[in-house]
């Protein structure tokens, strides 16, 4: 399988996406490029390559793409080490020379995603804003909260699936409307009942759904939202530097998540719309009646660490800056707060039975 | 102390004697314990005194005991006359026992009534003294009067060590289960943000007006009411 390095033109580095101003920087001579400078650079050698040797490197991708195809192992082409990743992985960095690596073939053809929103915070701010989430977590395990674990975190571009969908949601309620008054010794509740119906349609746009299976689906949907007026035409450029995700989940399988939220959703408005006291719902039949797909990449800061066998994680949306987590409890550190505050609850206890009994 | 108790003895004496003309015989060697009329043997007052002694310097309580056989006092005569007996010892509890009409009361002054009120001066009487007075044990009853003083007037009773309990277990469960609560996740994404114009475009909004009944409650009205209290209480029986 082809793999893809976006090398410096000055020293032969490899270029990484720097998320404060969108160029391509290179982490060994600290130069910096347009994108499409590098594109245009880029384009130029494997014009080159072709015309030099063609042939050759036309069997040699071919022989590749058998071995690879089988066993997911990549040659890096900047130190020629081994780069071993699981079936999903779309870019990574080599583990020896740490030079971004792209898997061009994994965002290619169907895989590839129509656009993307660039990575606009920087792993320093994930960093901070990741302690300073932390920090305010008491009974998170200090492990946790230590800046080792900080530094794990990773730039990870998700595969979303974004859909557009047409609904038309009808619903059948009992209304009621309750007045009471008090009129001597007695008190009166008088009850209004009527019979309500309403019809309505809408357009959701670009309702997301991850389309990883590795990424918590409730993770992800508390990083929302993401601003769509940030997304790009999609471009290896974006993916050097960062991890990147092919999807694995097709739109199908998402499509129960989405229609779920589209459904509540449209009750709740529904029923926001009944002004009464009471409500009982009757009937309600909410349809979608058309959607539209689109396969994008959103950037995602991301942690996982392991406490007890058990898997938390850490996410901060990648542009907005956003986050949110699965925390571990150290239940130890729980135990003993809990045991100092029943320890008020017995002085109080204390005093009151004193006082009372 | 050996004077003020003398003159107790005095006191009850004249007392008694405007009552029911009876008059102590106290024991030369007695003091916190007051016999009249060989209610009980002298070596058990030896030892009752000893014991009153040993409860007042631990209690800081002044711990006195009659024991008398006069059938003609009254139940209403016996408590006035522990009353008397101590409002003039001061922070004091008081027991008399007349085995006259086989009637005996606990009698608490002073600071002590803040914690021995007529419900536990009669508590410590049932719980405590009954049984053994039945069974004639007057050491044994001075014993059990010494016990249920201490237990009603401990600085930390078992019901506030109950109640202890009962608040820290109430403050535990709350905080560690709302710390718990707090730590799972549960966000969940607003998708009305994906909605074109904020709103649905309603085709039918229909209201039909279908019935209508009003019930009627009688309120219901409550009272209540308090009553006083002194600074002396007493509780007795018979056995």
């Amino acid at each position: 399988m082809p793999v893809l390095e976006y090398k410096c033109p000055n020293c032969g580095g490899g270029l990484e996406l720097n998320p404060a101003n969108q160029k391509m920087k290179c982490p060994f001579c600290l130069s910096e490029f347009e994108q499409a400078e590098i594109e245009r650079l880029f384009a130029e050698q494997e014009k080159n390559k072709f015309n030099t040797d063609g042939a050759e490197e036309e069997e040699k991708a071919r022989k590749d793409a058998e071995f690879t195809g089988s066993t997911n192992i990549y040659r890096c082409q900047s130190c020629g080490a081994e780069i071993m990743a699981d079936e999903t992985t779309a870019a990574t960095f080599c583990l020896y020379c740490h030079n971004p690596v792209v898997l061009s073939a994994r965002c290619s053809g169907d895989l590839r995603p129509s656009r993307l929103i660039p990575f606009m915070t920087t792993k320093d701010q994930a960093t901070s804003n990741y302690q300073a989430w932390c920090g305010k977590k008491w009974f998170v395990p200090k492990e946790f909260k230590a800046v080792t674990t900080a530094e794990k975190i990773s730039g990870v571009y998700i595969p979303f699936w974004l859909a557009d969908c047409t609904v038309n949601g009808r619903v059948h309620a009992e209304g009621k409307k309750i007045r009471t008054w008090t009129s001597g010794n007695y008190r009166y509740t008088e009850e209004r009942i009527f019979d309500v119906n309403r019809q309505a349609d809408g357009v959701f746009h670009g309702i997301p759904a991850d389309g990883s299976s590795k990424a918590e689906d409730g993770l992800m949907d508390a990083l929302e939202p993401f601003d769509y007026s940030n997304l790009k035409e999609f471009s290896m450029n974006y993916l050097s530097g960062f991890i990147a995700e092919k999807y694995d989940v097709d739109r199908k399988d998402v499509f129960p998540r989405i229609k779920a939220r589209v459904d509540e959703n449209t009750e709740a408005l529904i029923r926001n719309s009944m002004q009464y006291d009471r409500v009982n719902i009757l009937d309600k039949n909410i349809v979608i009646e058309k959607t539209d797909w689109e396969y994008v990449m959103m950037p995602v800061w991301f942690l996982t660490y392991k406490f007890n066998d058990k898997d938390y994680y850490f996410a901060m949306n990648g542009e907005t800056g956003k986050v949110t987590g699965i925390l571990p409890l150290s239940k130890k550190k729980l135990f003993w707060a809990s045991c100092l505050v029943g320890m008020i609850g017995f002085i109080l206890g204390v005093i009151g039975g004193g006082i009372f009994l | 102390m050996m004077k003020i108790f003398k003159k107790l003895s005095a006191f009850i004496c004249a007392g008694a004697l405007a009552c029911t003309a009876f008059a102590f015989s106290a024991f030369a060697d007695t003091n916190r314990c007051i016999v009249e009329d060989n209610a009980i043997t002298e070596s058990e007052a030896n030892e009752c005194d000893k014991l009153l002694e040993e409860a007042t310097k631990d209690k800081g309580i002044e711990f006195s005991a009659v024991f008398m056989n006069q059938p003609g006092l009254t139940d209403s005569q016996v408590r006035s006359l522990a009353s008397s007996f101590s409002s003039k010892l001061g922070n004091s509890v008081v027991m008399i026992v007349n085995y006259g009409t086989n009637y005996a009361v606990v009698d608490a002054n002073g600071k002590c009534t803040d914690k021995l009120t007529n419900d536990k001066c009669t508590k410590i009487f049932d719980k405590y003294l009954k049984s053994e007075l039945k069974d004639k044990d007057n050491v044994g009853a001075v014993k059990a009067f010494i016990k249920g003083v201490k237990r009603y007037t401990a600085f930390i009773t078992i019901g506030m060590i109950i109640c202890g309990l009962v608040g820290f277990l109430i403050f535990f469960m709350i905080m560690y289960f709302s710390v718990k609560a707090k730590y799972k996740f549960h966000e969940k994404p607003n998708t009305s943000n994906y909605l074109e114009g904020g709103a649905l475009n309603f085709s039918v909004m229909e209201d039909v007006f279908v019935t209508e009944h009003t019930s009627r409650t009688a309120i219901s009205s409550g009272s209540s009411g308090g009553g006083g209290g002194s600074g002396h209480s007493s509780g007795g029986g018979h056995f």
